[in-house]
């Protein structure tokens, strides 16, 4: 039987316990904080006014007739399947139009490219000359890769970057030419 | 073993520690008691102004609009007038009207649907109450921009505003965009 003692802690044992304590909090401090900042930021992604807003430039763009130069460089392997038509010119035939949803809408970037965006992370983050380009990144990151089938074919993703006081809102819908 | 008892010191002690940190405690629940209320305050403004916008827009995406004008007589009158179908190209094809009446002179402010033509005394069909705290700002509330002839767009902005500072950096505002006139617009 162990024979217990009335001793107690000595003050270097406390210091070591307290300090392990410190520590483990500590960690979890620094792993919680960010996932709370990413939770403010969600607030942001595929909000119902930016959906509605993607829905009206993916009718532009199907009623509008000319995506045979959309899908020249989505299907191009050589490029980089990804295609920035903010300024609303070359890509569609009534360019006024664009402009004014644009403007209208506050749209601040309208990107098409591949359904499945497994491997366009990299080259949308890089090539996107906005503000507040950590914001889009983490949006980016966020999205799901969409893996496309045999089927899916002729789908792609439509991606919209709306500019509020603030912030930025952010929104993705498919595209099917 | 030994039944010795603690000391008036080492109680003492202790009992301004627990208390230093029960303070402590006290305030940091405090300060997300508040902040769990403004987040509740968020999430109903949010479901208004998405129950609202879902509303409109489902009348403007399946219907689509002919005009939208506000009302001679009350300029917080909306007036949005449909098709019967998407495919309406003149007046004669206008079919239901729908109207918004923004009330922000009550104690209460809220936007009030009507699914037919507004008389005075009629009753709305639903009454959208805005939550505590939250005022309508002023007009105008529809905006045009007809620079294509044939592809005019119509923008229904209503300010909602909160004094509270905790409000300042989201916009709660409803905002429809929406395409107007010839069935032949590209968004139809």
């Amino acid at each position: 039987m162990v024979k217990k003692t009335n001793r107690g802690f000595v003050l270097m044992e406390t210091l070591i316990v307290s300090c392990f304590v410190m520590a483990l909090f500590g960690m979890l401090y620094t792993t919680v904080f960010p996932l709370l900042g990413r939770y403010e930021g969600r607030k942001h992604y595929d909000d119902l006014d930016s959906k509605y807003i993607a829905n009206w430039v993916r009718k532009m763009i199907l009623n509008d007739g000319n995506y045979g130069k959309f899908k020249n460089i989505l299907n191009d392997g050589n490029g980089t399947r990804i295609v920035d038509f903010t300024n609303c010119s070359g890509y569609v035939n009534n360019t006024l139009s664009c402009i004014m949803l644009r403007d209208l809408a506050n749209i601040k970037k309208m990107y098409l490219t591949t359904y499945s965006i497994a491997d366009r992370k990299y080259a949308l983050i890089s090539q996107y000359d906005g503000d507040r380009k950590d914001d889009f990144t983490h949006y980016i990151e966020y999205l799901p890769n969409y893996n496309t089938t045999s089927a899916k074919q002729d789908f792609y993703r439509l991606i919209v970057v709306v500019e509020h006081d603030n912030y930025d809102t952010y929104a993705t819908i498919e595209v099917i030419f | 073993m030994n039944e010795k008892g603690f000391s008036i010191i080492e109680l003492l002690i202790c009992f301004v520690l627990v208390s230093i940190i029960s303070v402590s405690m006290f305030q940091v629940v405090l300060e997300y008691q508040d902040r769990q209320q403004v987040e509740q305050t968020k999430a109903k403004i949010l479901t208004y102004k998405n129950t609202l916008t879902k509303k409109i827009m489902d009348k403007v995406i399946h219907k689509g609009v002919w005009s939208a004008s506000t009302s001679p007589l009350n300029s917080n009158i909306i007036i949005l007038s449909l098709c019967q179908s998407l495919d309406c190209y003149e007046s004669d094809y206008v079919g239901e009207t729908v109207k918004l009446e923004i009330d922000k002179n009550n104690a209460n402010p809220s936007i009030k649907y009507y699914d037919s033509d507004y008389l005075p005394g009629v009753k709305p069909n639903e009454v959208y109450e805005l939550p505590d705290g939250f005022i309508i700002g002023d007009g105008p509330y529809l905006s045009f921009d007809n620079r294509d002839e044939n592809n005019k767009l119509l923008l229904i902005n209503i300010p909602i505003e909160n004094e509270n500072s905790d409000f300042n950096n989201e916009d709660y505002s409803i905002k429809i965009i929406a395409p107007y006139g010839n069935w032949t617009h590209v968004l139809r």
